[in-house]
């Protein structure tokens, strides 16, 4: 399991490079009139990169085990307090017309 | 008849020293280099005094003790303890399984011929 | 001809209500299963394709129509939302933490509530909204219309006449527009709640995804394997066409225009109403974030791959440039006679427009009448609103009017505007606009000084840059403005051009509106927020919002009630706007969870009050909630300082807590530890005991021969010279083992307690065999023992020390020699490499070593006590040691058993050196 905080330094790594990655001078670079495996030299780089920044945010986000806040009961306010407050009524479907 | 004495020890040199010591002193020595072996040789032939050392492989010294006290027939036979242990603990232990004297090693040997001449009597 | 009457006008229109009715029927069978209880929209999937509204008819026609200008031009718009997708963890989780945790509705009930549930600014960002998305509406009546008017001249490709032309009763643009209304209303209007999930629409909007999805691939697959053979052929088709290979290589603006649309799709993926409408309000478990997070964006990443293929292919297929790039994906098929892909392709089209057109209207729908009609209708007080009679009818009429008015506004727009410029160009003037929403969001999320007036300045600012920058001038082309406008500056001021403002020129417009609005947008809240003074509200509310994560638990209530509002008021408030029966399980529901009984209670609890203004705020919007609650509330709401001490000291409480948990944790780790520590020293100390007296025990036994043999030799001058000489021999013998036993014991203290001085080197470990064999001999002598060594020629060489190394050797040499066969005995040594290591195994043929004891007879006098009468004993420390030796070299010793019978002591060691030369074989040698 990974941290919180590795999971974030890893988000913005993976964001700072994707930004780089599609900055103009990248593009300009890429934008020769080159052909690889008979496609654009272009077409080829942006869907490889992009799709690398997806690969990145899949594994970043499936080594993410925090759960979400709800599980975390706060006790000093157990009975009658507004501790109820974060979900409303139970599956919060009561109040359908 | 002469009076017997069984030396029980594994260490070859100090049987061969006891068993010079005892013979000079006019017993007849039997020889037993374990605790079974031990037993069974009290049961063919019982000794007058016993030199039993503590440490012994298959039966320790103290459970040969146990078997020779337990044992009516075996009631007048002396036993000496033998041990390289100098714990206080250890000679307590020995004394009360019924041992007649306890000698640490390294022993004088003047000291554990007198002590074997004591506990048996003079000579018949 | 019957092959013709596919495409024929009423079997279009037929096929499209009838994929219409399909969309309703998912929904009401959606709607059905969540009512039931068995959601069908509650996983990662559905959420993830719902995102997908994300992709409209800009993206189904009108990307392919950029990208037949401009090459991969068309791509930062679904960048963007990567990139922002990327950030999830930061901002998405948080969005909807604080939206669940405050029941919001949409982001014009966001941004109100954060800025102290301010009606006002509710009211603004709705404004921006409606007249942002308006042009998008547009966007997507268009695109249907002209599809459908461009498929219906089928077999004959050609454009259709301008609308504009047409009566507004015979306009296709016209009736597409009602039928999408019509369709809206029945998915979005069913309940009053509107924090409540839409899940039959969330299902609907799912489904379409898909469909358009497989629409837009199916043309780009005929297009790149049916009139092509593969990307490379049809790739290579263009090259050789000059027109169309420079869209591979250059974009009109040299990519200047790149960071502008992707900043501006980032804001859009979280700003745009519909979007955030299904990010976040529909968002039932928040774990489905994490995976929609990564499918979302490789859906984008699916959907755009062909459209650069089918502009090639349109561009190649019509290179007279008489059809519209736009309507490619419709036209390439019907040129070919394809008139079943050409009718999957409009109904993918059409998909996407209707996707986005319901979501869009329903999120409009909301805010219009939460943010802007109702705040409006209470201040006037309206009919006497706030006193009495049921509203939630009213409630529901004003969501179903405002959703007509947002669709013939968007239709108005199109009439007015949108023939003249391309799908995209309206596309982008819409996320503009609603990027105009992302300073204050995002900063509200974030920033707790940021404040109401801020937010407020900013937004207007903003508004009123992208108004002036690019919307007029819009207007302008389009002939409702002079021309002269743009060109020379109102009144010929050129400083003021709307394309090129205070002199700011060679900028692609949008980015020149960009740059001023977001300019504008940031330092006006900045400033706004910096000078001003927040009010109590406000800086609940921000501390609510920033800390989301600490207060959640404790405060989900958006609202600090002193004082106390009987029951009957609550409920008949209530009551009124979500319906008797509503109101009476909703009331019910609480009283269960929290054990009340609200029949005997007269008066309801701050908590209660609170419970109250947030289920109103699902229907009415926080601002209006507020309004009305405090109308039946007797108390007021707590000052600023008894409520920020509040939540100072809920903090200070968790904090404290958390410090006290943390603390009494540590507390009992080290109690754990003092007592394994405590243990360990029992241990060590009976261990020592014991050494003590195995020590004690070694030492005395030689002593003992010793001394009674020179006693013997003193006492008794008589014996014969021959005994004399075998006393004397047994005593010299005690010594030595008296000496090497002291040696011993010395060398493993020293190693054990790591002062031992090690000498080492790169050794030859054939070296240290020989030295060992010498060493040994000795041991042999008399004794009718076989030894033999087999070693490879080469033998690696090894770190070690050699003397140390030798001593192992020695030492498992001896031991063998004392367990080996008494009459046959056969000792064999085998030196060479294992796994990359230097092995060295020592093998007797004695009786082995019982599994039980392989591990404790590397332990101090721990050598088997079986009998070994007759044989040399050993000192009980020569495997202790060697352990103790090989283990700082890095290797490892073991016993195992013997091929055939007996033990075999191995010991490897890392290699310092490898061998050189390989082993071409091997050599035996015989040493005794």
């Amino acid at each position: 399991m990974t941290g919180p905080k590795r999971i974030a330094e890893r988000s913005v790594a993976t964001f700072l490079f994707a930004g780089a990655a599609f900055s103009p001078p990248f593009l300009s670079i890429f934008g020769a009139d080159v052909f690889v495996f008979g496609l654009p030299l272009l077409y080829l780089y942006l869907f490889a990169v992009w799709g690398l920044v997806i690969a990145l945010v899949a594994w970043i986000a499936g080594s993410d085990a925090a759960p979400p806040p709800q599980g975390k009961g706060w006790p000093p306010h157990a009975k009658g307090g507004p501790a109820h407050a974060m979900g409303g009524p139970p599956g919060g479907r009561a109040w359908r017309a | 008849m002469s009076r017997t004495v069984l030396v029980v020890e594994d260490e070859a040199n100090i049987v061969d020293s006891l068993s010079f010591l005892m013979k000079q002193a006019g017993f007849e020595v039997l020889i037993a280099r374990d605790g079974d072996t031990a037993i069974r040789m009290m049961q063919s032939r019982p000794a007058d005094l016993v030199i039993l050392d503590i440490m012994l492989p298959r039966r320790d010294g103290y459970e040969v003790c146990r078997e020779i006290r337990s044992n009516p027939d075996w009631a007048s036979v002396r036993i000496i303890m033998l041990t390289a242990r100098g714990r206080e603990s250890d000679r307590r232990k020995g004394l009360q399984l019924g041992a007649d004297a306890y000698v640490t090693k390294p022993f004088s040997t003047r000291d554990i011929v007198t002590r074997v001449q004591e506990l048996l009597g003079p000579a018949p | 001809m019957a092959r013709l009457a596919v495409l024929a006008s009423w079997s279009i229109l037929a096929v499209s209500l009838a994929y219409l009715c399909l969309l309703f029927a998912i929904a009401y069978y959606g709607d059905k299963r969540a009512d039931a209880g068995r959601s069908i929209i509650a996983n990662p999937y559905i959420y993830a394709l719902s995102m997908a509204v994300y992709c409209t008819s800009w993206t189904f026609y009108g990307s392919v129509g950029r990208a037949a200008s401009g090459g991969m031009d068309f791509l930062p718009i679904y960048l963007g939302p990567t990139l922002t997708f990327v950030l999830w963890g930061f901002l998405l989780r948080k969005l909807i933490r604080i939206c669940k945790a405050h029941r919001i509705t949409s982001i014009a009930d966001f941004i109100s509530s954060r800025y102290g549930k301010s009606a006002l600014l509710g009211g603004m960002v709705t404004l921006i909204a409606v007249l942002g998305i308006t042009p998008y509406i547009a966007l997507q009546l268009k695109a249907v219309s002209i599809s459908f008017n461009v498929l219906v001249q089928y077999p004959d490709v050609v454009m259709p006449p301008i609308s504009s032309k047409v009566p507004v009763l015979k306009d296709t643009a016209f009736l597409v527009a009602l039928i999408m209304a019509v369709f809206a209303i029945l998915f979005g209007t069913r309940n009053i709640d509107a924090s409540e999930h839409h899940e039959g629409m969330v299902a609907a909007i799912a489904f379409e995804s898909i469909v358009k999805l497989i629409a837009f691939l199916a043309v780009g697959v005929y297009v790149v394997f049916g009139l092509y053979d593969g990307f490379g052929d049809l790739f290579a088709a263009a090259a050789r066409t000059p027109r169309v290979s420079a869209l591979f290589t250059s974009s009109d603006t040299g990519y200047g225009s790149w960071p502008t649309l992707i900043l501006l799709s980032m804001a859009a993926i979280i700003c745009l109403p519909r979007q955030f409408q299904v990010t976040v309000v529909e968002n039932v478990n928040e774990d489905h974030l994490k995976k929609a997070v990564w499918l979302f964006p490789l859906y984008l990443l699916i959907i755009n791959i062909f459209v650069l293929p089918i502009a090639v292919g349109g561009l190649l297929h019509f290179p007279d440039g008489a059809v519209d790039a736009d309507t490619f994906v419709l036209t390439v098929p019907m040129a070919e006679r394809m008139e079943g892909l050409a009718l999957f392709a409009f109904i993918g089209g059409l998909s996407a427009a209707t996707g986005m057109v319901i979501v869009a209207a329903i999120a409009l729908s909301t805010m219009i009448c939460n943010d802007l009609v109702m705040p409006v209708l209470l201040r006037l007080n309206w009919r006497g609103l706030a006193e009495r009679g049921d509203v939630s009818g009213l409630l529901l009429s004003l969501r179903r009017g405002s959703i007509v008015m947002v669709l013939l506004l968007g239709y108005a727009y199109f009439r007015f505007i949108g023939e003249s410029v391309s799908l995209v160009t309206i596309g982008l003037v819409s996320f503009a606009a609603v990027a105009q929403f992302a300073p204050a969001m995002i900063g509200g999320m974030y920033w707790k000084g940021a404040t109401r007036g801020g937010a407020i300045l900013g937004l207007s600012l903003g508004f009123a840059m992208w108004l002036y920058t690019l919307l007029l001038p819009l207007f302008a082309r389009s002939g409702w403005l002079p021309l002269g406008f743009v060109e020379a500056g109102p009144f010929g001021i050129e400083l003021l051009r709307p394309y090129a403002l205070f002199g700011l020129d060679g900028m692609d417009s949008l980015s020149h509106a960009m740059f001023w609005s977001l300019a504008a947008n940031i330092g006006g809240y900045v400033l706004g927020s910096l000078f001003g003074r927040p009010g109590a509200m406000e800086r609940i509310q921000a501390a609510l919002f920033v800390d989301i994560s600490s207060h959640a638990g404790a405060f989900g209530g958006t609202s600090f009630w002193r004082g106390s509002a009987t029951i009957t008021d609550l409920k008949t408030l209530l009551a009124r706007f979500i319906g008797a029966r509503e109101a009476g399980r909703a009331l019910d529901g609480y009283a269960r969870t929290h054990d009340l009984n609200l029949g005997r209670l007269r008066e309801a609890d701050a908590a209660l009050v609170s419970f109250v203004e947030r289920l109103l705020a699902g229907a009415i919007g926080a601002a209006s909630a507020r309004v009305m609650v405090a109308s039946v509330a007797k108390g007021e709401v707590v000052g600023i300082e008894e409520v920020m001490k509040i939540l100072d000291e809920t903090s200070q409480v968790i904090e404290y807590s958390h410090r006290l948990e943390q603390k009494s944790q540590e507390l009992e780790n080290t109690t754990q530890e003092l007592r394994a520590a405590n243990e360990r020293l029992k241990e060590l100390d009976v261990m020592k005991d014991d050494f003590i007296s195995t020590v004690s025990h070694e030492l005395r036994t030689p002593l003992t021969s010793i001394r009674s043999f020179s006693e013997i030799l003193s006492d008794n001058p008589a014996l014969s010279i021959a005994e004399r000489e075998r006393f004397l021999t047994i005593i010299v013998k005690e010594t030595e083992r008296l000496t090497r036993l002291i040696n011993e014991i010395l060398d493993l203290a020293k190693m054990e307690a790591g002062r031992m001085d090690w000498h080492m080197t790169d050794t030859d470990p054939r070296v240290a065999i020989d030295e060992a064999l010498a060493a040994t001999s000795s041991l042999l002598a008399g004794r009718r023992i076989a030894l033999t060594l087999e070693a490879d020629p080469w033998l690696p060489h090894v770190h070690a020390d050699r003397d140390r190394l030798m001593q192992v050797i020695v030492n498992l040499i001896a031991n063998a020699v004392k367990f080996c066969h008494g009459e046959h005995g056969e000792v064999s040594i085998l030196a060479g490499q294992l796994d990359g290591r230097f092995y060295l195994g020592v093998l007797d043929n004695g009786p082995g070593v019982p599994l039980n004891d392989r591990q404790i007879i590397f332990e101090k006098f721990q050598e088997s006590r079986e009998p070994t009468a007759g044989r040399p004993r050993g000192t009980g420390l020569g495997l202790a040691i060697s352990r103790q030796i090989v283990e700082h070299f890095g290797g490892r010793i073991w016993v195992e058993d013997a091929p055939g019978r007996g033990a075999a002591f191995c010991f490897t060691l890392p290699v310092s050196r490898p061998v050189a030369v390989p082993a071409p074989g091997k050599e035996s040698q015989e040493a005794l």
